[in-house]
């Protein structure tokens, strides 16, 4: 047991938390992390029947993975829900979140990415992540909530105040809490603004118009809000990150995708599954349960390391081996049932379109390493950036 | 509320309490039933949900979609009236409703 350190608090353990998954998933699977207090489920099969059994994990509770966060962080996100609130409030999105109800901003997405991309061609240089991937999302979402170009990078900056963590804090800080604040005044103002004009079909317009017919409470609209701008932001821009480290450390995979674009939806799937952006997922006990001789009790923290369980040798073949053929789809990047992610075919949507756009201009990029810088989250990881010359 | 029977590809049946206005994938998953998996949530973006109508209620329900549609050319054994079960609202007209899974959910 001693050879298993797990520390998702711990910055070094962000650049490569591989070995140490493997060696939980091998030595002690269901682990207890005492710094923080909580649990963490390693293997495939452990963390998909949490996401199953919403009654024994559940998240009402469970906003993030720290012991104060429910405290600290007060509007009712609907993430930290369990049906039949849960159910109610997120069937009211789902309909503009499928592939088909978002394919009509496709274009306005490539208009986006082309524009953050050609003012770089020319230099032969820039930053895929800070120039370009930090952007795209914030400015998607925020269209669809009628956010206005001027506010985006206050509200930006609040989110990623929000879930900065400094190396082992494993407390939220008073910037987190103060992202949070932001987030929420600013959303207050908003909604104050909009809640009686905006009844569109886009997300603004499902909010205000749940919160005028009584399906969703005024709280419950600005925790929804709060919930869209962070977690439609960071995760996105990561996998676009990890997407375009990953396509550098094999060439060869990359010219596959240029030579054929019609590819790059698998091998979205395969970055998904190989170095996703979201670590950690959170539940708390919902009834006492034994899993491989632990004893978790109603109420404990339970964090479910999805990245782990999508590199677990007993799912997949090699699972080490990036390959962006191998096109499988039930990794567990966007989690999986009934919470699994909203923003899912949004993100996947946004990553084509960027590597589309990209790969046309920039086929053979070349990443300058000691350039490269990370987020520190147990959560959200991947860089924050990524300087290419090509 | 309204009853759902769910018929496993083996013949087994299990009977819900389901409110109107969920989907049918809803019904399923949140009572936890095997069968079918609903893996991506409801936003038409995985077809493990899929389930059969039968043709007696079919006028019961709205049409599948196109979204609806192009993904369940990819579902295992699809059937003139396959459905995807997350974008299926339950309404009163459907107590008593009988749904058949299928074999495999992809
Ligand atoms: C690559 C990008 C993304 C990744 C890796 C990701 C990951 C995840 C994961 C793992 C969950 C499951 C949480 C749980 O089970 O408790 C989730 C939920 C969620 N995500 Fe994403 N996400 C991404 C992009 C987005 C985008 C673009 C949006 C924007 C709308 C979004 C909105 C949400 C929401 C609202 C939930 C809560 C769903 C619920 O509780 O029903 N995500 N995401
Ligand atoms: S639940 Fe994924 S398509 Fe229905």
């Amino acid at each position: 047991m001693s050879k298993v350190n797990l520390d998702p608090y711990d910055h070094q353990f962000h650049w490569d938390p591989y070995p140490h998954y493997k060696a939980a998933r091998d030595n002690d699977p269901v682990y207890f992390y005492e710094p923080g207090g909580f649990w963490l489920l390693t293997k495939w099969e452990d963390v998909n029947r949490a996401f199953r059994d919403f009654k024994t994990f559940i998240n009402t509770g469970a906003v993030a993975l720290e012991a104060d966060a429910n405290e600290k962080l007060p509007y009712p996100m609907f993430i930290g829900s369990d049906p039949p609130d849960h159910t109610r409030q997120r069937k009211l999105f789902a309909p503009m979140m499928t592939p088909q109800g978002l394919s009509k901003i496709e274009d306005w997405i490539r208009q986006k990415a082309i524009a953050l991309l050609e003012p770089h061609v020319a230099a032969g240089r820039m930053d895929l992540v800070a120039d370009m991937a930090c952007f795209l999302p914030m400015d998607v979402i925020s269209n669809m909530i009628s956010v206005p170009d001027a506010d985006q990078d206050k509200v930006r900056g609040w989110a990623d105040d929000l879930i900065a963590r400094d190396d082992k804090q494993v407390d939220l800080g008073e910037r987190n809490v103060s992202g949070y604040t932001n987030l929420a005044q600013y959303f207050e103002r908003h909604s104050a603004l909009h809640g009686e004009s905006a009844r569109g079909d886009d997300l603004l317009g499902i909010l205000m118009r749940a919160q005028a017919e009584g399906a969703m409470s005024h709280p419950e609209v600005i925790g929804a809000m709060i919930l869209l701008a962070v977690a439609g932001n960071e995760t996105t821009t990561k996998l676009i990150g990890n997407m375009a480290y990953r396509l550098w450390q094999h060439p060869e995979q990359r010219q596959v995708l240029v030579d054929n674009p019609s590819l790059i939806a698998t091998a979205i799937e395969e970055v998904l599954r190989f170095d996703g952006s979201s670590q950690i997922i959170v539940r708390r006990v919902g009834q006492d349960v034994e899993m491989r001789g632990k004893h978790l009790k109603k109420g404990d923290r339970v964090g479910l390391c999805i990245i782990s369980a999508n590199r677990d040798e007993e799912k997949y073949e090699n699972p080490n081996t990036f390959d962006i053929r191998r096109g499988s789809r039930d990794h567990m990047a966007f989690g999986f049932g009934i919470h699994s992610c909203l923003g899912a075919a949004l993100a996947r949507l946004e990553t084509r379109v960027v590597f589309e756009e990209l790969l046309k201009r920039i086929p053979n990029y070349e990443i300058d390493e000691s350039g490269l810088r990370r987020a520190h989250n147990p959560n959200v990881r991947g860089f924050t950036h990524v300087p290419v010359t090509f | 509320m309204v009853a759902i029977t769910f018929i496993e590809h083996d013949g087994t049946k299990h009977t819900v309490d389901a409110a109107v206005g969920t989907s049918l994938m809803e019904a399923a998953t949140t009572n936890m039933l095997p069968g079918i998996v609903g893996m991506c949530g409801g936003i038409c973006s995985c077809a493990t949900c899929h389930c059969y109508l039968p043709e007696s209620w079919q006028g019961k329900t709205q049409p599948a979609g196109p979204g609806e549609q192009s993904m369940l050319e990819a579902v295992y054994e699809p059937r003139a009236n396959s459905r995807l079960g997350c974008q299926v609202a339950i309404t009163e007209a459907m107590d008593g409703l009988e749904v058949l899974l299928p074999k495999e959910q992809v």
